[in-house]
């Protein structure tokens, strides 16, 4: 073992002295490839810590959502549907929710406007209103402060600001205004008797699709949206996105391929001759091969790490990176998101072996065709 | 043998190798300590989500159906990315929805005609 290891390192100190004679172009090589393997990390981390914290943060959700549909349009659903609701087997809770979308003429953005359930910590008394935290810093709003609203009948609602909404539930709350239901109804002239939408609670997830189906069979003008859904539009969208991004970047993969199998597949003239001359010191293929092998390996393996480390840097420490916006959106009122990393070990692992393997491979076919002609013959050229 | 080979190349490199390594198996580490630390944080949101009934994550807000992407109205116009760059730069990298909600068969179908 002992043995085979000094030749490993014997091995491992010629291929480092034969990259050192090209050190200008092994450092560009380095660089480049690291870039490339930081760019496709960095995107597949934050896809991956969006996407969960997506699902972490909505585990809670209403198990499933009714909506009410007229002419193809999104209608309010009278109370009288909460009633049908409940006789429906299985639904533990029926609760109207009223939310809305305030267009901000100031900030010339929608927030989101919303009336926090009865039994809430969060009810809000008339006149008052606790605000996100996005919104907060856009409007500089802070506790005991006046928030202005402005009415459908184009009057002004006077609330006052309770409390801000922490930033750290900016992910779930960044635009939101807590209002009570009478200041909800008087800013929209939301008729009484009528909500957005119905949330029921189930107590089996099991059976949180079955009632959906009952729902809809029962009142064909309604949809209804079960909590797996709502996971799964986020795990769809940010795999999207992920995807998109990198189709974005396969025009720099192909190039950066092309360049680092020319690279690895097409030996110089200084690389043949010393390979001829190993091969006349008495160097068997084998040896040459593994020596090229090692010189593969390094590059990749240290390309790989370096970019890695790089993109788990930038994506966890670096606030609000390139990639942000190109993962996440836009929006004027834009939440602080602190995104927890929470890595895929087979997503590493296929990057470590899509990073490392192909370039290692194709150094080996030149060189062996280079290690089994005779040496005289490849000095002269 | 030279002075300059006392410390073989391969030591060196050797360090540096090992130096990325642990640097890339520390990031689990940090993962692990991230998670605790923020664990509480979580499970506050989770029961902020769980108290007001929420159902979408605030990330984008550039036009309604991108806020709440999980309760948008499935047939709206210009929501069907990625052509819809123009009308709000998030939509267009939300991907069309026969992939989001493919499983989703809760749109009310047509009530059927009475003979």
């Amino acid at each position: 073992m002992r043995r085979w290891l000094n030749r490993q390192r014997s091995l491992a100190d010629v291929a480092l002295a034969s990259l050192g004679r090209r050190r200008t172009r092994t450092m560009a090589l380095l660089v480049v490839y690291a870039l490339v393997v930081s760019v496709v990390a960095a995107v597949m981390l934050y896809a991956q810590a969006v996407r969960r914290e997506a699902g972490r943060v909505l585990a809670q959700s209403p198990a499933v959502i009714v909506q009410r549909l007229q002419a193809g349009r999104f209608a309010l659903v009278p109370d009288t549907y909460a009633e049908a609701l409940r006789a429906i087997r299985g639904v533990q809770s029926v609760e109207g929710r009223l939310w809305g979308y305030y267009y901000d003429p100031v900030l010339k953005v929608a927030v989101t406007v919303m009336v926090a359930p009865e039994g809430s910590a969060h009810v809000v008394q008339d006149g008052h209103a606790r605000v996100g935290p996005a919104v907060a810093r856009a409007k500089g709003l802070s506790a005991g402060g006046q928030l202005l609203l402005i009415t459908t009948a184009r009057d002004v609602l006077r609330l006052t600001v309770d409390e801000l909404l922490p930033d750290e539930s900016a992910v779930l709350t960044a635009d939101l205004i807590l209002i009570s239901a009478a200041d909800f109804r008087a800013l929209f002239d939301h008729p009484a008797g009528f909500y957005t939408d119905i949330a029921l609670s189930v107590a089996n997830p099991a059976e949180h699709r079955r009632v959906a189906e009952k729902v809809t069979t029962r009142m064909p003008d309604t949809r209804a949206i079960v909590r797996d859904d709502i996971a799964r539009t986020y795990a769809a969208t940010f795999s999207w996105r992920e995807g998109l991004v990198l189709v974005a970047f396969i025009g720099v993969l192909a190039a950066f391929a092309l360049f680092a199998f020319d690279r690895a597949s097409g030996l110089s003239a200084d690389e043949t001759r010393e390979i001829a001359v190993l091969k006349a010191v008495g160097w068997d293929a084998g040896d040459v091969m593994a020596m090229k092998a090692w010189e593969g390996a390094l590059v990749s393996a240290v390309a790989f790490a370096a970019g890695y480390l790089a993109a788990y840097l930038f994506v966890f420490y670096v606030p609000a990176g390139p990639f942000d916006g190109a993962l996440r959106g836009w929006t004027v009122v834009r939440p602080r998101i602190r995104l927890t990393p929470d890595t895929d070990a087979f997503q590493v692992a296929t990057l470590f072996v899509l990073s490392v393997v192909p370039y290692t491979a194709a150094i080996l076919v030149p060189v062996w065709r280079a290690a089994v002609a005779e040496p005289d013959v490849v000095m002269r050229g | 043998m030279s002075a300059g080979l006392a410390v073989r190349r391969s030591n060196r490199v050797v360090l540096v190798v090992a130096l990325l390594a642990a640097g890339v198996v520390g990031t689990w580490f940090d993962e692990a300590r991230l998670q605790r630390r923020r664990q509480a944080v979580h499970d506050r949101n989770l029961r902020l989500a769980g108290d007001l009934r929420l159902t979408d994550v605030c990330l984008f807000g550039d036009a309604p159906w991108l806020r709440h992407l999980s309760q948008s109205d499935v047939f709206a116009s210009m929501q069907d990315g990625p052509g819809a760059f123009d009308y709000s730069r998030s939509g267009s990298l939300v991907g069309p929805r026969g992939t989001v909600t493919d499983s989703d068969a809760s749109v009310a179908e047509p009530p059927a005609l009475s003979r």
